[in-house]
């Protein structure tokens, strides 16, 4: 299987959040290429007939090594570039531009250093003109969600890299987006650290319903994850090959069969 | 860092320690009778310079001369010099084509402009803040076009994706995220400005400590003319102060810490 297509929907749901509703595809990419130029008129090929289905809350895992066309395929999905040829389609409208629904969280974070903690999960809520006790309200509860309680006064400066990826988880979940795009999010902590937010973050994702895909190269975490591991590869960038993951959460990283879904992807990325 | 009690008052003393010992010694020296009065005068002699110039009234319609001219000046250059600033940061072609002429003109000392502006404007208050609008703006223009081209791309990309438009982003992006390196600045602008008003002033103008200095010297009232000098400098000094102060009630209001 090079690619999933709009059709090919199984039902590999290992909880039963979507008992009622049959899942829908949230996201459709159709044939997205994209190419930047390099020297001499030759082009640098990142993207090659990108083929994807996303379904309506479902956790994706983009994994390739670097220079597979990952983060810009995040980009190209959140808005933030226009594809050479294809198109995205999400909830059936193809997308031209970013929009609140649908936040990326960038590896760097891009908090605002001005700002305390509590006022950077705000920003969102005050370009969209929330009340201020409404604000208030919503902050607080996504504050306890990500686990910053104490933090609220700091600056970004004063934080650690797993904190401010937090603030950065928090001020897109602040605005209540439909997709969370987070673009190798785990990649400035340490192990133990990393196994600590990789649970949060499917806490967050059960308890909050959002589609989310999270691009990474490490195996173990995509595998522990998502509900389906999309392989990319590069030169250039493709999807080779989408893979279920139907374990139940929680996910035990001894398991038997997580260890052969491992060695699939590994095997997937490595021919 | 906390220092032994008698440390920190020593440490709060002794900038008014020094002050008090170079008058002390600038007083010995005229005393001593090395120089001639007239040309060195003491300490004493430019304080009752001083008090006389001020019960005069003289003292105040000069002070108030140069003060006005800066203010009117600076405030005029900034709030054109910020906003072009940041168009220029933002259009990578107009850059480079204003760069060469920005900076051909940008070494040109606000003095030298004086016979233009003097010519253009007349006699009068215009020609001075035309000279302090010259002075500050190249300045002030590079600064904010440079702030403006290192803000953090991804800051701007994590606003937009919140939702942000053109305005928010200036109000709520733009500005905050250029004023740190914007205020440092203009601190130091005004500063020049300051300098450069009481020379604009010698050259050119009926009034003003420069002017005020420059007369005195045609009397051979030496007396009066370190007075100004002095007086130049505490105005400088304070005009600097009050800068750091605004800043700080903007840094506190936009969230940033308070750097003092």
């Amino acid at each position: 299987m090079s690619f999933v297509s709009n059709g090919d929907i199984s039902l590999p749901f290992d909880t039963n959040r979507f008992e009622e509703t049959m899942p829908v595809n949230k996201i459709i990419v159709e044939d997205v290429s994209k190419s930047y130029p390099i020297e001499h008129g030759e082009k640098n090929r990142v993207l090659e007939n990108i083929n994807l289905a996303v379904r309506e809350k479902e956790f994706l895992c983009l994994v390739g090594p670097s220079g597979c066309g990952k983060t810009t395929l995040i980009n190209i999905l959140a808005g933030f570039l226009s594809p050479d040829s294809g198109r995205v389609l999400i909830d059936g409208q193809t997308i031209t531009r970013p929009n609140p629904k649908y936040v990326a969280v960038f590896q760097d974070y891009g908090l605002f250093p001005w700002r305390t903690v509590l006022k950077n999960i705000k920003f969102g809520l005050e370009i969209q003109k929330v009340p201020t006790e409404k604000q208030d309200e919503i902050a607080r509860s996504i504050i306890d969600l990500v686990q910053l309680t104490g933090f609220e006064n700091r600056h970004p400066f004063e934080l650690s890299g797993g904190m401010k990826q937090r603030v950065a988880l928090a001020r897109s979940l602040a605005v209540n987006p439909e997709i969370v795009f987070l673009d190798e999010p785990f990649n400035a902590l340490d192990s133990v650290m990393r196994t600590k937010f990789q649970n949060d973050i499917t806490t967050i994702w059960q308890q909050q319903q959002k589609t989310i895909i999270l691009v990474t190269h490490d195996v173990e975490e995509a595998v522990y994850l998502s509900d389906r591991v999309a392989v990319m590869c590069p030169l250039p960038g493709r999807i080779k090959e989408v893979i279920e993951v139907d374990l139940p959460r929680p996910r035990d990283r001894r398991d038997k069969a997580f260890h052969c879904l491992k060695h699939d992807v590994l095997k997937a990325m490595s021919e | 860092m906390t220092l032994p009690k008698s440390n920190r008052t020593l440490r709060i003393l002794l900038p008014y320690l020094t002050l008090v010992f170079v008058l002390a010694l600038w007083q010995l020296v005229a005393s001593l009778g090395w120089f001639l009065p007239a040309l060195f005068p003491s300490p004493v002699d430019v304080w009752h310079a001083t008090v006389e110039m001020w019960q005069s009234g003289s003292l105040f319609k000069h002070v108030s001369a140069s003060l006005m001219r800066v203010f009117l000046g600076y405030l005029l250059s900034v709030l054109v010099a910020v906003p072009f600033g940041f168009i220029l940061g933002q259009y990578r072609l107009l850059h480079d084509a204003l760069t060469p002429l920005v900076q051909i003109l940008r070494p040109i000392s606000p003095i030298a402009w004086i016979p233009l502006a003097i010519l253009w404007f007349g006699i009068g208050n215009k020609p001075a803040i035309f000279i302090i609008f010259i002075t500050v703006f190249f300045p002030t223009l590079l600064t904010s076009a440079a702030a403006v081209r290192n803000i953090d791309p991804l800051i701007i990309k994590s606003a937009v994706n919140l939702g942000a438009r053109n305005r928010d982003i200036l109000v709520k992006v733009v500005l905050p995220a250029t004023f740190p390196s914007i205020v440092i600045g203009l601190r130091v602008t005004l500063g020049i400005a300051w300098m450069i008003i009481v020379a604009a002033e010698m050259v050119g103008m009926q009034s003003g400590l420069g002017f005020m200095i420059l007369d005195a010297r045609n009397f051979l009232r030496i007396d009066r003319v370190v007075s100004g000098m002095v007086i130049v400098g505490l105005i400088g000094f304070i005009l600097d102060r009050g800068m750091v102060f605004v800043e700080n009630v903007i840094r506190v209001k936009w969230g940033y810490q308070s750097s003092f």
